[in-house]
């Protein structure tokens, strides 16, 4: 299918980019550009981007979503945005959003860049955790079996997923985060993101024993990795991803970002590595953040740390 | 003027018959409702609240006002209970008092009966020091001819400033009131509190009498009267002549019954308040004790009529059409199933405004738990260090339970706002608020015939406007019914009200809510309640009986009551809320499967006449000749209702009515001693 | 140069116990304005979503507010959710209404400018807050309007408007 496209497309016109997303070495993740120059002003004044997602190397894209953007009044920027989406893989649209782009000045495109830095760029310098580069020995709690759960969130739904990623790991089936976050919105615990309060209580809803604190410690995490709960922290993904210290906005919003613990690699005790399942970006499976970073970014939570234990879900699967 | 007790005989026969009528053509589903429409018309009691802070001669008033030989409510008490009197008809004289005892952990009510002198050994400060015996309410029956038209008397413990309890059980009677007494003295002016209560008193009540009670305490009366007119029009938004405050002397009126001496019935001018309290009885009877259920059976009898009517119009012009009306209605019917089973947006939408609501409830808590940190910070900064002595420290220490409990009691108001408008919202949604049966009819464009002999009834334009008004609550949707169980719900919160399944059941509420209040409310006042006061009163008895207090330890003793008062009142909330939501969303599937049965009571009449073997020229003579009946039984309604209409015309020479719009703030709030920058931005 | 304090109330509200249990963790707060209830000084901070795109943020309605005691900061007097107010209702929170950042940020370059230009309109709040605890003018009206227009996002101010619009209004100046 992908090859139906690469030898349709015709030079000049379109870009395509191809990504390996989940680390297999097959490429499973296509963009394609589409820039069509309508009037003959020798300027895209539509640009139409459509993403491929197969990570199951069917060629049959398991996401698939088309965004057109377009030069309504001639002036040379795109100031309408139409955006179509199907999330799983049915052939039809389950999203369907449109809007205007009003305020914003593609000029400003160069210095926005300066500003923050985008997704592409997080975790670059890090490496990500892969179990033939590292000493078994030294590594702590279990993540090669975690990895597989990972997956990029859809939405301000990081909360959503990181439960889902450990509701895969302690239940061994499969959810969807959809459905997760559709149970999370009927019981007030996700409306435009979720509190922290909230987090955890997807969980609870399947029956996992969960147990929320502060003011955690790394030896509060090694130990709780070492009885084989699951972990999920709040912090600020800015000063992981870009080392950014300081909110945009308002100050002190800056525990912004859910993500799943999975392990730690303490093989050089002088360089402490804390991995995480991070789905707020393309490259999050496995990332092996610094310690002294990950406390940072850690701090603005109040180290927040939810538990959940495996016990409780073994006891109840056999009772 | 027609005899009240005639009208209510042939009333309940009405319905009786109605039933008898409803199940005999076939409408079982119908037959129930006016049967239970008939038992709650037999239960209604018109109910007239007392209300006011203790001491403003409430009790005093009621005695005058029944004019009983002996008197019923202890007067001479200094301050009454939490108990609750409630006094209604008997033929013979009958004084109950119950009380709560805990049993395995649960307060269960106990009723013990006593004789009327035993009465202040219960209610009165002095029997029954700070309410150690548990009494929850004191029901009182007597063979007073003024109350044998089904007239409640309650008297409630006074809204006093310093007492939370008190405030609370007489909050939860208000949703229940049909008229409100509305007392102050002319000793001194209304506070705040009192207009604030009031205020929420008229949001549920608009029928309220002002009695000013001890005229004859102070010669200046005018003065005082004069005030409490101002405040309460501004309180309420209304002109000041729609306040009418009607100054009475009790003790003159008692003495009256002493003596008989005419100069001091006409200094008491009990003769002038009387007339003016029974003509406003005497006005609302009907429109509160018959209307609303004549027009329920009306109802029910309509829609009877509506199908038998058509089915003798379609069978005499457009048989095929009768089939269809059959799948129109089962399609009703499907619809209903797939709230209940697969269009399930409806519920989620519910959950997730319940959610919202209980977010709110949170932070209006926090926002509670700030107002009385903040004035525990101010009083700290008045007294200085004499808040460590015992006398200071208990009043502040009230003042914080009162703003806690004011608070509470906005809560409560919007929370039952919300769920309200969150219910209506969910029936438009759904159609409930249509005659499913009708939009069946409808759905078939099929042209009534007008020449035929049996015709559709016609709809009143008004109709809908008067259903509107009067309109029963079946079930918990009602508002009212929400206002009970939210305020039950708060009522436990605050552990004094413990007994709200009594009284619920006393006020005739199904058993099913009964049986609500007691779970709520024996959930609630086992250990976490007993922390609450418990813990309270701890703090009191710390710095009572201090040693060496200081500022600090005072500050802390109180802001750990404030706080944990505000985690155990949020814990409360949302296990409250999660109850309410469920009784919710069961009073919906209440009202799905009560919809079907009437949908298929109408299919399997319609069916009967498509596959009876009868001519149909005999087919249509029997459904003209139920057409007949059912009409002529609707006639007699009407006419019922004319009677009923009668009685408000009447001497009616009530109160200030109407003025619905929304209160607004009140404008006593005194001005800031310093005066005040102006700033373009605040 | 020494922390704002109106920066360091709006902090610790953003880190207390309030905000964590009512306020989604992936909002950011706005520009607070000033209230005064029952002559005690409160503060506003507005609450939205705004989503990291390939160049800024777009930037969602305003969705919800709380009012704290400027003395108190971790303890809170009222919080609106403003998706489920009448008057808001017609306000769609599914897409962007703009984008960060706006033409008048044009001249800033880098995000310690911007932050340092944030820092500025703080202490202007600062003033502001001294002067009507002590009962005098505010004499740092103008310059405070001028940083105020310059960083106000153009596409939320109808939302700020609707919250308070003598205050914001005040400062506006577009």
């Amino acid at each position: 299918m992908f090859d139906d496209l690469l030898s349709a497309l015709e030079p000049g016109e379109e870009n395509l980019f191809a990504a390996d997303t989940d680390g297999d070495s097959i490429a499973d993740t296509f963009i394609v550009e589409h820039n069509i120059d309508t009037n003959g002003d020798g300027m895209a004044d539509i640009v139409v981007t459509e993403t491929f997602v197969d990570l199951d190397h069917d060629s049959q894209p398991g996401y698939y979503s088309i965004t057109e953007e377009t030069d309504t009044d001639g002036d040379g920027l795109l100031d309408h945005t139409v955006f179509l989406e199907d999330t799983d893989g049915d052939s039809f649209f389950d999203m369907i959003a449109e809007w205007d782009v009003g305020e914003y000045d593609m000029s400003d495109m160069e210095s926005l860049e300066q500003l923050e830095a985008s997704d592409a760029e997080a975790y670059s310098e890090f490496g990500h955790f892969a179990p033939t580069d590292v000493d078994m020995d030294g590594i702590i709690g279990t993540p090669f079996e975690s990895l597989d759960s990972w997956h990029v969130q859809s939405d301000n739904t990081c909360a959503v997923v990181s439960q889902e990623f450990v509701l895969e790991n302690l239940l061994d089936r499969e959810f969807d985060e959809g459905e997760l976050r559709a149970i999370a919105e009927e019981h007030g615990w996700y409306d435009n993101g979720t509190s922290m309060e909230d987090v955890g209580k997807l969980l609870e809803y399947y029956g996992v024993d969960v147990e929320q604190s502060t003011e955690n410690t790394l030896d509060d995490l090694r130990s709780s990795l070492l009885e084989n709960n699951q972990i999920i922290v709040c912090l600020d993904a800015d000063e992981i991803w870009s080392g950014q210290n300081e909110e945009m906005f308002g100050p002190g919003m800056d525990a912004n970002h859910t993500v799943q613990v999975i392990g730690m690699d303490e093989s050089n005790p002088d360089d402490v590595k804390i991995i995480i399942n991070d789905s707020g970006v393309t490259n999050g499976q496995g990332v092996m953040v610094p310690a002294d970073l990950f406390v940072d970014a850690w701090e603005d939570s109040g180290c927040f740390m939810l538990e959940a234990s495996c016990a409780t879900i073994l006891e109840a699967q056999q009772g | 003027m027609p005899d009240l007790f005639v009208l209510k005989k042939d009333t309940a026969e009405c319905f009786q018959e109605g039933a008898a009528l409803a199940r005999r053509l076939g409408f079982n589903a119908a037959a129930k409702t006016i049967a239970e429409t008939e038992k709650d018309f037999l239960e209604k009691k018109l109910m007239v609240v007392t209300v006011g802070e203790m001491k403003r001669g409430k009790s005093s008033m009621l005695n005058a006002l029944l004019g009983e030989k002996e008197q019923i409510f202890p007067v001479n008490a200094s301050v009454a209970t939490n108990a609750i009197t409630i006094v209604r008809y008997g033929e013979e004289e009958k004084v109950e008092v119950v009380t709560e005892e805990r049993k395995k952990g649960i307060m269960l009510p106990t009723t013990k009966t006593i004789h009327r002198t035993e009465i202040p050994n219960y209610v009165s400060e002095q029997g029954n020091p700070s309410n150690f015996k548990n009494v929850r309410l004191l029901k009182v029956e007597i063979p007073n001819p003024l109350l044998k038209e089904g007239i409640v008397f309650v008297d409630t413990p006074g809204v006093g400033s310093l007492n939370i309890s008190h405030a609370e059980t007489t909050y939860g009677f208000l949703p229940n009131a049909d008229l409100l007494l509305f007392v102050s003295d002319a000793s001194s002016g209304l506070t705040e509190t009192e207009l604030n209560f009031l205020k929420r008193g008229y949001k549920y009540c608009k029928n309220v009498l002002f009695p000013l009670t001890k005229k004859d305490t102070n010669p200046r009366y005018k003065e005082i009267m004069e005030d409490n007119q101002y405040k309460i029009s501004a309180a309420l938004g209304i002109s000041i002549d729609e306040v009418t405050l009607i100054p009475i002397s009790n003790t003159a009126k008692i003495r009256y019954l002493e003596t008989q001496s005419k100069a001091a019935l006409a200094s008491s001018n009990f003769p002038e308040f009387e007339r003016l309290m029974w003509s406003t009885i005497a006005a609302k009877r009907g429109e509160i004790m018959f209307l609303p259920f004549l027009e329920q059976v009306r109802q029910e009898t309509f829609k009877i009529d509506e199908n038998i009517v058509a089915q003798y119009q379609l069978l005499e012009s457009n048989k095929e059409k009768m089939l269809e009306l059959i799948a129109n209605l089962k399609k009703e019917i499907e619809k209903y199933k797939s709230f209940e089973s697969t269009n399930l947006q409806w519920k989620s939408e519910l959950a997730e405004s319940f959610a919202i609501m209980q977010n709110n409830n949170i932070a209006a808590l926090s926002s509670m738990e700030l107002e009385a940190t903040n004035h525990l910070e101010d009083r700290i900064t008045a007294l200085g260090v004499k808040i460590c002595e015992p006398e200071y420290y208990k009043q502040v220490y009230n003042e914080i339970n009162n703003i806690m409990s004011e608070r509470l009691l906005e809560l409560k108001d919007q929370m039952i706002d919300k769920t309200v408008e969150e219910v209506n919202r969910v029936n438009i949604s759904l159609g409930l608020n249509v005659d499913s049966c009708q939009r069946a009819l409808d759905g078939l464009n099929f042209t009534p015939k007008k020449d035929l002999d049996v015709v559709f009834p016609k709809r009143k334009a008004s109709e809908d406007a008067i259903r509107k008004g009067t309109k029963i609550s079946r079930s918990i949707v009602g508002g009212s019914k929400i206002g009970m169980v939210i305020g039950g719900l708060l009522g436990a919160a605050l552990a004094v009200f413990a007994g709200p399944a009594v009284i619920a059941a006393e006020l005739g509420t199904t058993v099913a809510d009964a049986i609500f209040y007691t779970a709520i409310s024996s959930s609630m006042t086992g250990t976490s309640i007993g922390g609450f006061l418990g813990g309270a009163k701890g703090c009191v008895d710390a710095v009572t009986q201090g040693r060496d207090v200081d500022i600090p330890v005072v500050r802390k003793a109180l802001t750990n009551h404030i706080n944990e008062s505000r985690i155990l009142l949020t814990k409360i909330m949302n296990e409250g809320m999660i109850t309410l939501k469920g009784r919710v969303i069961n009073s919906f599937e209440t009202e799905f499967t009560a919809k079907k049965r009437e949908l298929e009571d109408n299919i399997k009449q319609i069916e009967i006449t498509v596959n009876s073997t009868k001519p149909d020229q005999e087919k249509l003579e029997e459904l003209k000749r139920n057409a007949e009946t059912i009409q002529k039984y609707m006639v007699r309604l009407e006419e019922l209702k004319d009677t009923v209409a009668s009685l408000n015309n009447t001497e009616q020479d009530s109160v200030f009515q109407g003025n619905t719009g929304d209160i607004p703030v009140s404008t006593l709030v005194p001005e800031a001693e310093k005066k005040e920058m102006e700033y373009s931005f605040l | 140069m020494e922390q704002s304090r109106m920066k360091e109330v709006i902090h610790t509200f953003n880190h207390s116990e309030l905000c964590r249990k009512l306020i989604p963790a992936e909002l950011a707060s706005g520009w607070p304005c000033l209230k005064k209830v029952r002559g005690k000084l409160y503060i506003v901070i507005p609450y939205f979503n705004r989503m990291p795109v390939k160049s800024g943020y777009a930037l969602y309605p305003i969705y919800c507010s709380a009012t704290i005691p400027w003395k108190m900061p971790e303890k809170m007097l009222d919080f609106t959710v403003y998706t489920i107010q009448e008057n808001w209702k017609d306000v769609d929170y599914s897409k962007p209404v703009g984008f960060f950042k706006h033409k008048a940020l044009e001249d800033i370059r880098t995000k310690d400018e911007y932050i340092a230009l944030c820092n500025r309109l703080y202490r202007c709040y600062d003033e502001m807050v001294l002067a009507v605890l002590e009962n005098k003018p505010f004499a740092g009206e103008e310059k405070m309007a001028g940083l105020f227009s310059k960083l106000m996002e153009p596409s939320l101010y109808p939302f700020y408007e609707k919250i308070n619009k003598k205050f914001y209004s005040n400062f506006y100046k577009m």
